[in-house]
């Protein structure tokens, strides 16, 4: 089947991974295989950031999936092209989030 | 990896335990209760705050209406723990709309987080602003967020990021972003070394160069260079190589860019391009294994193709590629069929001949019945799009067999292409009829108004067409079955034309009246309104049944719809009048329809929103895209004018008089770093004289910059180099130059200038010049860099028409025998002027030679007059001649100059030249 469904101006660019349809809208204008290689190097980085990643995943994380989504398409554009900065970037926030989690287990120590 | 959130994890494990809806709403609004219960009673910490946001988002995102929360999503935002502002943003950006009221309370947590020196809160509110992207956002933040782009101290993944919401605004609003004034400082970011900035400012460029062509031409180059050096060179990182391909999304906007310009005339631009299609088409002769590297490959191919077309519909690439589409369409892979039958397309769109199309005519056609819906809309299009007078008749004929079984989707859509087909392609008139007829009659409700409005028109403005017409759709109107937009058309035919073919036995005015009265019953009341007004005219054409259509009236005055009522009364009324002139000349047959757009192509291009792509092409033939282009170059003409009118405004009247040069105001001399574009970098214009009649010296100098010249001339043909000294103890970078072409005068670089000179270091860079035919005046050259902030130079290049001539020697009778064949009259010109220098004869002398003309000595009888001869060389207008005489009154400070050339442009241009440098230079 073609990945691209047309709907009226705009067109929906699909993939199938598994159990799981990802896909995007975009203009009728926009080069369509662009947006699915987008979309196979967001499955890439969810991949790598979950390592060997899964519905339940994706669904029980759904907020780390919008971050990842975030870091790597801004604006509906994509923002960067290299896997290793973006995973780097994640890496950096997540980081972030485990430091306030071990902050918080202090505090509640103490208190 | 487990949520850090437990409450949030079992509440999810519940929801998924649910196995019926029931079930799951009931455990959601047990837990809404519960959470604005919570919130209610406030005092809650941050941690708990975050992990109600995030169940109320988790419901969210299953498809519940979430009413509240967003005020503790807001209050996170201000949280001082990043994972909690973090959930915040995400609540925010998920539960807000654009429009919403509640963003006007993020707004200053947002800038206060913009300000922060920590990148990551940076980050988190850029993605808030691209997300939701309000108007309030765009003019409070766009400032903030442009200073994020461009600051030095910017690291680049915040200048990404603030690039993409820049674009985001600039989409949604952009009356408030001052794209032309930020235009050199966002080109610049092409420079950047990192590939991901690159690909940002590319994204933001492609939308604000679609609006602002001219601001934003120097990006055309820089992405040439880009491209040469990606695909060409081989010049990228290793991280950047997907699936064996580098880079391929910088590649596709970079290659989209460049079909946002007209082809450039370029050159070195046009060889180099040229390069990098071959190359891109070489690789891509070989389809890949890999998905991912197939999809890579042909993502560029595709857009380089467009491209190609774009630049040259005529050229070898585009054969080449015409050929590789031709093995696409024939593809297993659906994505393949779908990109190439699309691509086709546009070249169908584009091109002079549609031949090397028409030779896949019978696999397109087969495409109609390709198993994914998505191939046959494309081939529905190329159909369209290739269709000719030749082919029209098969294509026009599948189409309508396709439509009996096409999906109801695209039903309409291609009722209106055969309509507009079946027009523009007709060279029989019962062709048309039959089509049209045929395509009333079949596709029935998926036939809009304006198909059969059409048809009506087209039969009443052709007069061969009617009887035709009138005898067609009488026939139409018999068989048993018949649509109403059939019979809509057959009541206005025949009530105009029916008396056509009255006299045909089976169409006599009754048959006919029967006819159309058999449907009348099972018609809308718009349809009956319209069937009245056609026996009305049965009345005038056809007195002999005017009793049996005054039954129909009589009854009609009594029905419940007033329209109906009203028009049965009116036509009562006239139709029973003693005398018949009201009758006759309300009945007058109509007069033509005026020629205006066809309702059909209308309907057909509904406009797209301003800022999103544009399409460089429309669906349709070369006729509907030239169209097209004359519309956008009357707009783009508009903007030139307005530039225009700037520039004499600034710049007075300079090409008419150079001496203006030296009185130029330019805006009170504010130390703006940016020139508006038509005016020169105040400062410069003192260098300028002497370089007219010298090859080489300095061009323009400050505190930072040192620009020297130097140039070689033969004939129609010259060299010029441009040397760049950095006076400064850091690197310039981003060193740009871009030439402001005049007419008639070809200035070409075959590469860009390094973009740094590292401190207190020089560069060089080459043009080559090109005389075609007479010019008059200089071009600019602007030149801007970094070096602390940006500074744009715009200087005049010392190019003017002389420098194309070569001194010749001639002996005195050769010189008077030309002098009197030019003669007086216009191509002659003669001042007399004061000096304002003290004349020295010698000095004088160098000053003609510098203008390129040979000294004839002993010509003139008194020796202190100078007598010159010279040719003036160009590629396209051929040879001039060019003589002058100056006598100079050493005493009284005067000259009289007198130019005679075989051309009058060239010799008021000479006069320009000469005098102002002769009056002020002393050497």
């Amino acid at each position: 089947m073609c990945n691209v469904l047309e709907h009226g101006e705009h067109k929906v660019i699909y993939k199938r991974y598994a159990s799981l349809y990802f896909a995007a809208g975009i203009d009728c204008e926009e080069n369509e295989l662009y947006v699915l290689e987008v979309i196979h190097r967001y499955v890439q980085l969810l991949d790598e950031f979950f390592g060997n990643v899964c519905e339940l995943d994706i669904i029980y994380n759904f907020d780390k999936a919008y971050y990842v989504l975030d870091e790597l398409v801004l604006a509906g554009e994509l923002q960067e092209p290299g896997k290793k900065s973006v995973i780097k970037h994640i890496n950096a926030f997540e980081n972030a989030c485990q430091l306030d989690i071990v902050t918080r287990n202090v505090e509640n120590s103490i208190v | 990896m487990a949520s850090s959130m437990r409450g949030l994890t079992v509440f999810i494990a519940d929801i998924r335990n649910c196995r019926v809806r029931e079930l799951e709403e009931k455990r959601i609004n047990k837990e809404m209760a519960n959470i604005r219960s919570k919130f209610k009673d406030g005092n809650l910490n941050g941690y708990q705050k975050k992990k109600y946001v995030c169940k109320l988002l988790y419901m969210y995102i299953l498809g519940w209406d979430i009413d509240f929360g967003h005020m503790e999503a807001v209050n996170l935002i201000s949280s001082n723990k990043y994972s909690e502002k973090q959930i915040g943003y995400l609540g925010v950006t998920l539960l807000m709309h654009e429009n919403s009221d509640l963003t006007r309370l993020v707004i200053n947590s947002i800038r206060k987080d913009l300000d922060e020196l920590n990148e990551i809160y940076n980050c988190l509110a850029l993605h808030a602003i691209a997300n939701i992207g309000g108007r309030e956002m765009a003019e409070s933040l766009s400032s903030d967020v442009h200073r994020l782009l461009i600051s030095p101290n910017s690291k680049s993944f915040v200048k990404k990021k603030a690039a993409l919401t820049l674009l985001r605004l600039y989409r949604k609003h952009p009356e408030v972003i001052p794209a032309t004034d930020w235009a050199e400082r966002i080109i610049m970011l092409m420079d950047q070394s990192d590939l991901g900035v690159t690909l940002c400012a590319m994204s933001l460029i492609m939308a604000l160069a679609q609006d602002n062509l001219d601001a934003y031409l120097g990006c055309y180059a820089k992405a040439v260079n880009r491209l040469s050096k990606i695909i060409v060179d081989k010049e990228y990182p290793q991280d950047y190589v997907y699936y064996k391909v580098p880079i391929p999304w910088l590649q596709v906007k970079l290659l989209r860019l460049l079909q946002y310009y007209p082809p450039s005339d370029d050159r070195e631009i046009q060889k180099k391009l040229h390069v990098i299609l071959q190359t891109i088409i070489n690789n891509s002769q070989e389809a890949q294994k890999n998905v991912q590297h197939n999809n890579a490959q042909n993502a560029v191919l595709f857009e380089a193709i467009n491209l190609a077309i774009h630049l040259d519909t005529e050229s070898q690439i585009v054969n080449q590629a015409a050929v590789l589409l031709g093995r696409f369409i024939i593809s297993k892979e659906t994505n393949v069929r779908y990109l190439g039958l699309e691509t086709m397309a546009h070249l169908a769109a584009c091109v002079d001949s549609l031949e090397p199309i028409k030779k896949h005519q019978d696999t397109i056609l087969l495409s109609l019945r390709d198993k994914d819906i998505s191939v046959r809309r494309r081939g529905l299009d190329l159909l369209y799009s290739m269709c000719d007078v030749t082919n029209a008749k098969v294509i026009v004929a599948e189409l309508l067999r396709y439509l009996n079984i096409a999906d109801y989707a695209l039903r309409e859509e291609m009722v209106l292409k055969i309509a507009i087909l079946t027009e523009k392609f007709a060279t029989e008139y019962q062709w048309y009829v039959d089509i049209m007829l045929q395509l009333i009659s079949t596709a029935g409700d998926h036939v809009g108004e304006e198909v059969w409005y059409r048809v009506v028109q087209i039969v009443t403005n052709n007069e061969e067409l009617q009887e035709y017409a009138a005898r067609t759709v009488f026939s139409h109107l018999k068989s048993p079955s018949c649509h109403e937009n059939l019979v809509k058309v057959g009541g206005y035919i025949l009530g105009e034309f029916g008396h056509l073919i009255a006299n045909i036995p089976e169409a006599s005015p009754q048959e006919q009246f029967r006819a159309i009265h058999s449907k009348f019953g099972l018609c809308t009341l718009q349809t009956r309104a319209l069937l009245l007004t056609t026996y009305f005219k049965f009345v005038n054409l056809f007195p002999e049944i005017k009793g049996e259509i005054l039954q129909v009236f009589y009854q009609y005055r009594h029905v419940l719809d007033s329209e109906l009522q009203q028009r049965a009364a009116e036509y009562v009324a006239i139709t029973t009048m003693p005398i018949d002139d009201l009758l006759q000349s309300v009945c007058e047959e109509m007069p033509p329809f005026p020629e205006r757009e066809s309702a059909l192509l209308s309907r057909l291009h509904q406009q797209h929103s301003d800022t999103e792509d544009k399409r460089t092409w429309i669906i349709g033939g070369k006729d509907a895209n030239k169209e097209r282009d004359v519309a956008r170059l009357t707009l783009t003409s508009r903007n030139n004018s307005m530039d225009n009118k700037v520039k004499s405004e600034t710049n007075g009247n300079d090409d008419i008089d150079l001496v203006g040069l030296e009185g130029l105001k330019i805006n009170n001399g504010d130390q703006l770093s940016t020139t508006p574009p038509g005016s020169v970098t105040p400062g410069s214009e003192k260098f300028i004289d002497r370089l007219l009649f010298t090859a080489e010296g300095v061009l323009y100098e400050d505190t930072r910059i040192l620009i020297g010249i130097k140039s070689e001339y033969h004939g129609n043909i010259g060299r010029l180099a441009l040397y760049f000294v950095n006076r400064t103890q850091t690197n310039i970078t981003s060193l740009t130059t871009a030439i402001e072409n005049i007419s008639d005068l070809i200035i070409t670089t075959p590469q860009p200038p390094p973009s740094i000179i590292s401190q207190a270091n020089q560069t060089q860079q080459l043009f080559h010049i090109e005389c075609k035919n007479v010019f008059t005046g200089m071009p600019n050259v602007r030149i801007s860099f970094i070096s602390g902030t940006l500074h744009t130079i715009v200087l005049k290049l010392p190019v003017v028409l002389s420098k194309f001539n070569d001194p010749i020697q001639l002996n005195g009778s050769e010189f008077f025998a030309r002098w009197k064949q030019i003669g007086a009259g216009p191509r002659e010109k003669q001042v007399v002027f004061r000096s304002n220098v003290p004349i020295n004869l010698s000095g004088v002398r160098t000053i003609i030679l510098g203008f390129k003309f040979e000294i004839l000595e002993e010509v003139d009888p008194n020796p202190t007059n100078i007598v010159g001869a010279s040719v003036l060389h160009t590629s396209g207008g051929g040879m001039f001649g060019c003589l002058m005489r100056l006598e100079p009154n050493i005493e009284a400070q005067m000259y009289r100059l007198t130019v005679r050339t075989t051309n009058e442009v060239v010799t008021n241009e000479i006069c320009t030249l000469l005098e102002p440098r002769l009056a002020n230079e002393s050497i």
